[in-house]
């Protein structure tokens, strides 16, 4: 009984793992808006809006794409019972890192800091830059920073991060790259 | 690999995985004891029956042979994991005044019992029977002062000093739960019994402390702070005040979940008033330690305030900031946190209902009260100058930008402050 109920679950697992594509070192297409040079070589998967994009795996470090999320739309995947904060299209840089803020908090991650929100140009649209740090639930301390701006009412995102000790900082120059070569479509 | 598996469960559980709070049977009472949040009394003579083994002794430890030792040898793996977890509040004034009211109450078992508190914005506390205390900081913002605090506290101690958990444990094995007991037992033949009981815990299937268990550890808690001097009455106020807030709640789903494990609360709350009568009678002094409480807690108000509000759990945030504002103590904080309530919330008013206002207006009324009383943190201004700026109102929002900015030179968000005054210059 507990084995027919173990290869199940095994089952269930195998059903849901995600499907991880390659990201070549060239010019990329994000959505239909803009463009990137990867640097380097990525793995992606996509969920709905986002495309998010790793090296070393996704609880290590990961290159998060929010590509145009709308009016009423949520900025992360919630879990049951998460009231994430919607996206409203007025929102300004300091409501959107509020909105980053709360939907971190009701993802659960503990200690977080959002550090120095500015005006930042994504491609050649004005937008905004924050660094933040976090710790999870059984210590492990995160550190990334997010670019964003809103296109035609909507919110793009790039949001780099990882842990703070080695894999933030490993590709934490490739990503600067990355984002200094955004060009609008 | 099992035993990690699982006790990586009770690890999220313990730590305050936000679901244990709001989803009735979701974890263990015992750890998360969402059960164990608010005291109240049990009617002379109610008691559960004679014990099936005695209290512990100040300093006393299980046999290692002993199914109770399995019990403590799972909670010290999780305590240890608890030293090192991401949202463990380090502040040492903090701790080193709630570990000293826990000692008050305990009296010689005081070295006994170690004291965790948790940055997690629900009101709850739990007790493991190795003598491991958690406390979130939900907790924290809502008792209103030392005396409430210590029922608490007291309430946990209960369940320590009368080994509840083993009793559960016990009687789960030997009474009418042995069926459900031994289904799930059977599935993890041959795991050792620290492994059952982690599993056990997992599943959730020795979840909750009994009622009449909750109802001693509340008769216990209301004994141990009347005897160092609390008013006893506290109790029954914190307990009011807890049912106030759920009754507000819009989202019944978020309510607290003690109302599903516990004896119904107007009944409960009842009892303590009565039974506190009773007390005072025994020991007259009235305690409430209001004015330690304000120096050591509030202090750290504003953050469980920012934790509560991101939530979004906004109507029974509202009725809470209300009661918070009935003490009086730092209004202008108060009333800046429901204006932040009402900007975050943005309801639009309700063309059918008389007298009904945006929540733009109301936040902006609020945040005059709390300019008035005074105390509120600079980013009131920042807040108003967001409002204004969204209603067009741009002089307005730039004046207020102005003042922020004039308040805190050195704000963090300086820069897009500066950039969202440059329109117009």
């Amino acid at each position: 009984m507990a084995r027919l109920a173990s290869l199940f679950i095994l089952a269930l697992l195998i059903a849901a793992c995600v499907q991880y594509s390659l990201v070549k070192a060239e010019k990329v297409a994000i959505g239909d808006v803009y463009t990137v040079d990867a640097q380097i070589a990525w793995n992606k998967k996509t969920e709905g809006k986002t495309e998010i994009w790793t090296v070393d795996g996704p609880l290590l470090q990961e290159l998060r794409f929010i590509k145009g999320i709308e009016d009423g739309d949520a900025l992360f995947r919630g879990g049951a019972g998460k009231k994430l904060p919607p996206f409203k299209s007025k929102m300004t840089a300091i409501e959107i890192k509020e909105l980053f803020e709360t939907s971190l908090a009701q993802i659960g991650v503990a200690r977080l800091k959002t550090l120095n929100l500015r005006p930042e140009s994504f491609g050649k649209v004005a937008g905004f830059r924050f660094e933040f740090t976090y710790a999870l639930k059984n210590g492990l301390e995160k550190q990334g920073f997010a670019l964003g701006a809103v296109i035609d009412e909507k919110l793009h995102m790039i949001i780099y991060s990882g842990t703070r000790l080695h894999y933030y900082p490993k590709h934490k120059d490739d990503v600067e790259r990355l984002v200094r070569s955004i060009r609008m479509i | 690999m099992r035993r990690h598996r699982l006790s990586a469960v009770l690890v999220a559980v313990w730590l305050g995985a936000g679901a244990c709070a709001t989803a009735p049977g979701d974890g263990d009472a015992s750890l998360a004891d969402e059960g164990g949040t608010a005291p109240g009394l049990i009617a002379p003579g109610a008691g559960p029956g004679v014990p099936l083994v005695p209290d512990l002794s100040p300093g006393q430890r299980p046999a290692l042979a002993t199914d109770e030792a399995g019990w403590w040898m799972v909670m010290d793996r999780t305590e240890s994991k608890l030293k090192t977890a991401g949202n463990l509040v380090r502040d040492e004034a903090l701790n080193r005044y709630v570990k000293g009211i826990v000692c008050r109450l305990a009296g010689p078992y005081c070295p006994d019992i170690r004291v965790y508190l948790l940055r997690v914005p629900y009101f709850n506390a739990s007790m493991a029977p190795n003598g491991v205390m958690v406390v979130w900081t939900g907790l924290l913002l809502r008792t209103r002062n030392e005396a409430q605090l210590a029922a608490v506290l007291g309430h946990e101690l209960g369940h320590y000093l009368r080994r509840h958990t083993l009793h559960r444990w016990r009687d789960a094995k030997s009474t009418t739960n042995a069926l459900i007991f031994f289904q799930i037992g059977a599935a993890l033949g041959g795991v050792p019994v620290a492994g059952q009981i982690a599993s056990l815990i997992a599943m959730g299937s020795i979840t909750a402390f009994s009622r009449d268990q909750e109802r001693e550890s509340d008769r216990m808690g209301l004994r141990l702070m009347a005897e160092i001097g609390y008013d006893p009455r506290e109790s029954a106020k914190l307990w009011q005040n807890l049912i106030r807030e759920d009754e507000a709640d819009e989202d019944k789903k978020t309510r607290f979940i003690f109302f599903s494990t516990h004896p119904a609360p107007e009944e409960r709350s009842e009892t303590l008033k009565r039974l506190a009568e009773d007390a005072l009678k025994a020991s007259p002094a009235v305690e409430t330690g209001d004015e330690r409480f304000r120096n050591i807690v509030l202090p750290h108000r504003q953050e469980y305030l920012r934790d509560e509000l991101r939530l979004r759990r906004f109507s029974r945030s509202e009725e809470l900031l209300k009661m918070l504002l009935e003490d009086g103590v730092d209004a202008g904080e108060l009333h800046f946190f429901r204006g932040e309530l009402y900007r975050l919330r943005g309801k639009k008013a309700d063309g059918d209902k008389e007298g009904d206002t945006d929540d733009k207006d109301k936040a902006l009324a609020a945040y005059a009260k709390a300019l008035d009383a005074g105390g509120a943190p600079p980013e009131i201004h920042r807040s108003m100058g967001l409002i204004y700026l969204k209603s067009g109102q741009s002089e307005k929002a730039w004046a207020a930008f102005a003042k922020y900015l004039e308040l805190s030179p050195d704000a963090d968000d300086l820069e897009i402050i500066k950039s969202m005054m440059q329109p117009m210059g």
